[in-house]
């Protein structure tokens, strides 16, 4: 079965309600019987949570043997039976390793080496010795900007195995607080930052106008370059799936649905929906097309502009072409995005003449000046009118952790704190530069310390970083320009890294530290983001594989090398913090109006469900500011939407103007001067989480001739040569990756797709430009920031070329271990 | 950042901040307050009352941080006034500046009546009209401070433990007062904190945010 046909039964059958039941490990491999140590006396089926839902294991004879989903979960992912793979799959780092070069000749031997597999093994008291010195030499050595610790990345579920937290706890208790920080994220860097200016508030983790009012009321559902039915499978805390009951819903209403994206994505293959193929990169340029419409044909609710925006005078000029002598008429927009100006006048009445609902995904922001995508998607709402009413306006998270679904009256665990609270403020590093950047500028920083950076109004320098310490993340999947940060890693003197599988990032590595994978340990987990419907106990499924350790206990571990034992643990054990988080969280009950069981009860039944109440079924989002928007305004600087914002114009950016605009990026299809033929789409895969899962058996259900994916339509094939199940090379200035072909239809022709999150294979490993035999597609994407407002991640900023691969093609070799490993 | 940030955070402080849990006892411990010309600070939402008598109408419900000036003192209570600005026609909502969204007051709706104007201005940036107010009552002793600094101690502790548990920590100064509003709206029902808590911390963010802590080190 091809990815392509697995891909499309799957979640078809997902949406129908079939269960996922594991059947890729019922037999454990032999090397895994040999060499792991089980515990006797765990046969059973224990009940815990992932990013991915909630599931029961099974274990036989101390070997996990089955996972089913929870009863409670209206669509269990098909990605289940890949996390208990991850588990026991040939990638496990077993022991702690080193660097040979590293070990040998001191911290910054041979940096080259890193990445290249040549590694051994050290007992866990070499290992800590080594993390704990190294950690006080850079930082008594380079004072408090040494040390990197903006670890970022999707670590495990969990409010006490937070690897991040603790580690920052760590360094925070440890070193005095004598660390680098990161803000924001990859996911939404740029709207993060540019909807506060906006709307007031970041929008993209907020809950939507719910979605039992979108079924009643909405007539037309837009997904501008969201695609809700595949991404929607996973969740920060623990997923819920409550949107999926509600997309069928919908669907059968029989109402209009259009998808605007480059591939006709598993949302509009589900709904059947009409699909506009937009050329990448230019959806402002739509946007403004339809904008243009609405004014030049009076279609605008200017009773709307005027209670409840501020600026519209000023982008007006702007949209008419009075400025700039150019109108954004539909004939413009369409020269740009390649949609048919009959069309863009279609759409701009359709969304006029019908409550509409414009929900955006992420990837658009996630580009070239990706700021000015939802600031215009925002503004052409306000055109429409319909924000706060039922079922109209916009939403920026529709397709993430199952937003729009309704919340529960729940009580709400904490986690563990970052022990930041012990230490003074950030201020005091700025003399060595900033104590925090933003998160995807880590490589930018590594290779101009000293260097001035802009970000949303001040100006500040990057620090001298000289060590990397990286838990719970794979900086060497979802960071962009693959070559560039190889080149970076090789300017460091340290880099640590925990994980329980050999990711590059793990091989990119000086000291790897096994850590225990979410099923191998106890812990607590909210299910479902937005819903908060229910409360999991994580249980361990199985003792600790080889000589994994929790991150709790290593980090414990240098803190006692540190002096800070005490402080690091709070003289708690595992079962006493999450006891602590349940208790803490049971005393909100009284104020909610409910009852819940004392701790001992809810650990024994796993579970702990909360009633949804009707109100949060009717949830309109900025139905308050709709109503009174003296009394609830935006949390803006006039209060209002700001189509136009003073701060911003303040602010001076070249590559941020202070109203909405079509900004050229660094590069794109149809561009001028565009180098390569064809747009490299980088979205979300159907069957991992990013880069987590791609080391297990589940890999073998989508990759093609043994290689990531690479989706190209028939016309593009044809012209190169190429058929399906091809190995191809796509390349471009910045790197080269193989990948298997996909020649399907469902694609855009000058657009091939290749799914971020592939494993980084380098042949050979650690060498800049090397070719990446599985097909990791951010060698091929730009590093550059959004813009100097939000320095966000351009991941879908990248034009390449395509050919068949006729060389002796080496087989992957990133998803077992090392040599020694 | 501001001296009273630095005392907040500084090393001393820090010594401070392991007894953080002994916060409750300190609070029990502060002395009947002199009153004086200094303004004194609201370190919980109090209740502001037209007369010293617990049926009294509650003419206002002040917010946390906010300062106020001593008129005069009857035990338990005292008579304080207080100003902050209100935009034409949301009369119910005073904010600390005008165009920040700190709030200092909110007042039923049968209750502006009591509101006497002192001043005018029209924001530059935004170009919307704001009146100062200014409203007299009395307020409970217990819920005064001589100084911000205990109020921010309180808030910083539980700003750092709750507000990292889910993300890292964010800088205050990296947003503005009405941002932070906004996002608390979102946020602070996560925390799963009581409410006046999650107050706190809002007020804590909204004072030290970029368009409000140079105000505040500015402050006598």
């Amino acid at each position: 079965m091809s990815g392509k046909d697995f891909t499309q039964i799957s979640r078809r059958s997902v949406l129908k309600g079939a269960t996922a039941v594991g059947a890729l490990g019922v037999l454990a491999p032999a090397w895994l019987r040999a060499g792991a140590a089980h515990a006797a006396g765990m046969d059973g089926e224990v009940i815990t949570g992932s990013h991915w839902g909630v599931f029961y294991a099974k274990v036989d004879g101390g070997t996990w043997t089955e996972i089913r989903p929870w009863e409670g979960d209206p669509a269990p992912s098909h990605q289940l039976p890949g996390i208990m793979d991850s588990v026991m799959s040939p990638s496990r780092i077993k022991y702690p390793m080193v660097r040979r070069a590293f070990l040998e000749g001191g911290a910054g031997a041979s940096p080259e080496t890193r990445g290249a597999g040549d590694f051994v093994r050290v007992s866990w008291d070499e290992a800590l010795d080594l993390v704990a010195s190294e950690l006080k030499r850079v930082s008594e050595t380079y004072g408090p900007t040494g040390i990197f610790g903006g670890s970022y990345g999707w670590k495990s579920s969990g409010k006490l195995h937070n690897c991040q937290n603790l580690m920052r706890r760590m360094m925070n208790l440890g070193l005095n607080g004598a660390f680098v920080n990161a803000s924001g994220d990859y996911s939404t860097a740029a709207s993060q930052i540019i909807m506060p200016h906006v709307m007031g508030t970041l929008e993209v983790y907020e809950q939507q106008t719910v979605w039992p009012v979108v079924v009643e009321n909405t007539d037309v559902l837009v997904f501008w370059a969201a695609d809700p039915v595949r991404t929607n499978q996973i969740a920060w805390t623990v997923a819920d799936h409550d949107n999926y009951p509600y997309l069928q819903a919908f669907k059968d209403t029989g109402k209009k649905v259009i998808v605007i994206d480059p591939w006709r994505n598993e949302t509009a293959q589900f709904f059947d929906a009409e699909w506009v193929p937009i050329r990448p990169h230019t959806d402002v340029a739509l946007m403004l097309g339809i904008a243009h419409t609405l004014y030049e044909e009076d279609l605008h609710d200017s009773d709307f502009l005027d209670e409840y925006t501020s600026g519209f005078e000023d982008f007006l000029p702007y949209l008419t072409g009075e400025s700039d002598g150019t109108p954004k008429t539909a004939e413009w927009a369409s020269e740009i995005c390649e949609v048919p100006a009959d069309q863009i006048r279609d759409l701009a009445r359709l969304f006029q003449s019908n409550r509409t609902m414009l929900s955006s995904g992420w990837s658009i922001q996630r580009q070239h000046h990706g700021e000015q995508s939802h600031w215009m998607l925002v503004t052409l709402a306000s055109m429409l009118g319909q924000i706060g009413l039922p079922g109209g306006g916009f939403g920026l998270s529709y397709h993430y952790a199952n937003g729009g679904a309704p919340s529960a009256n729940s009580i709400v665990l904490p986690g563990i704190g970052d022990g930041g609270g012990a230490v003074e403020g950030a201020a005091w590093m700025t003399d060595a530069g900033a104590a925090s950047i933003p998160v995807s500028r880590v490589v930018e920083m590594i290779l101009n310390p000293g260097k001035d950076f802009n970000f949303n109004g001040k100006t500040q320098k990057f620090p001298d970083v000289k060590m990397a310490y990286w838990v719970g993340g794979n900086p060497f999947s979802h960071h962009q320009d693959r070559n560039q940060m190889v080149e970076a890693w090789q300017k460091l003197e340290t880099v640590v890294v925990h994980d329980f599988q050999w990711t590059a990032t793990a091989r990119f590595a000086d000291i790897v530290l096994p850590a225990t994978s979410a099923y191998e340990r106890n812990d607590i987990e909210n299910v479902g983001d937005y819903s908060a419907r229910a409360i999991v106990a994580m249980k361990k499924v199985i003792d600790p594989m080889f000589e994994a350790r929790n991150d709790f206990d290593i980090f414990a571990d240098i803190c006692e090398r540190l002096g800070a034992r005490d402080a690091f643990t709070e003289g708690k054990d595992e079962m006493a913090w999450i006891k602590g988080f349940y208790d803490a969280a049971a005393e909100q009950a009284p104020a909610r109006g409910i009852e819940v069981p004392a701790f001992d009860a809810f650990w024994e039944a796993g579970i702990l469900e909360f009633e949804i109440p009707e109100e949060n079924r009717q949830f309109v989002r900025y139905g308050d500011f709709r109503d009174d928007p003296l009394l609830e305004p935006l949390g803006t600087p006039t209060g209002l939407i700001e189509i136009y914002s003073k701060n911003i114009e303040k602010m001076g950016y070249d590559d941020c103007p202070p109203h909405p605009t079509w900004m050229e990026p660094v590069e794109r299809l149809g561009g001028e001067g565009a180098k390569y033929p064809f747009h490299v789409d980088t979205a979300h895969p159907s069957s991992r989480l990013h880069s987590q899962l791609c080391g297990t058996k589940l890999r073998e259900t989508y990759a093609i001739s043994g290689r990531e994916p690479c989706m190209i339509n028939p016309v593009d094939a044809e012209a190169k040569g190429i058929v399906d199940g091809d190995i191809v090379r796509i390349f471009n200035d910045r790197g080269q990756i193989l990948a298997g072909a996909m020649v399907t239809d469902a694609i855009r022709p000058n657009v091939i797709r290749v799914a971020e999150g592939g494993w980084y294979d380098p042949a050979p490993g650690g060498e800049i430009g090397a070719l990446d035999t599985y097909g990791d597609v951010n060698n091929l994407t730009v590093g550059i920031g959004t813009s100097s407002l939000a320095q966000g991640n351009c991941g879908h900023t990248a034009l390449a070329d395509i050919e068949k691969y006729e060389g002796d093609a080496p087989a992957p070799d990133v998803f077992s271990a090392p040599a020694e490993g | 950042m501001s001296g009273e940030l630095n005392s907040t955070h500084g090393p001393a402080a820090r010594l401070r901040g392991w007894v953080s849990a002994l916060w409750g006892l300190v609070f029990s411990l502060i002395p009947v307050l002199p009153a004086t010309a200094d303004p004194v600070f609201l370190a919980e939402p109090a209740p502001l009352l037209a007369t010293v008598d617990t049926r009294s109408v509650t003419i206002a419900e002040l917010g946390i941080a906010a300062a106020v000036e001593t008129l005069a003192s009857d035990g338990a209570y005292r008579q304080v006034a207080v100003t902050g600005w209100a935009r034409p026609g949301a009369e119910r909502v005073l904010f600390a500046w005008p165009g920040k969204q700190v709030i200092v007051a909110r007042l039923p709706r049968a209750q502006t009546g009591r509101l006497v104007p002192v001043a005018r201005e029209t924001d530059p940036d935004t170009g919307t009209d704001w009146v100062e107010m200014r409203l007299e009552g009395w307020v409970a002793e217990a819920a005064l401070r001589p100084s911000r600094t205990p109020i921010w101690e309180a808030a910083w502790a539980l700003f750092a433990t709750s507000c990292t548990a889910c993300h890292e920590r964010r800088v205050p100064e990296n947003y503005t007062a009405n941002q932070w509003r906004s996002y608390l709206k979102v946020m602070g029902p996560r925390t799963g904190l009581p409410e006046e808590s999650q107050a706190l911390i809002l007020a804590f963010l909204q004072r030290h945010a970029s368009d409000t802590i140079h105000i505040e080190e500015a402050r006598p």
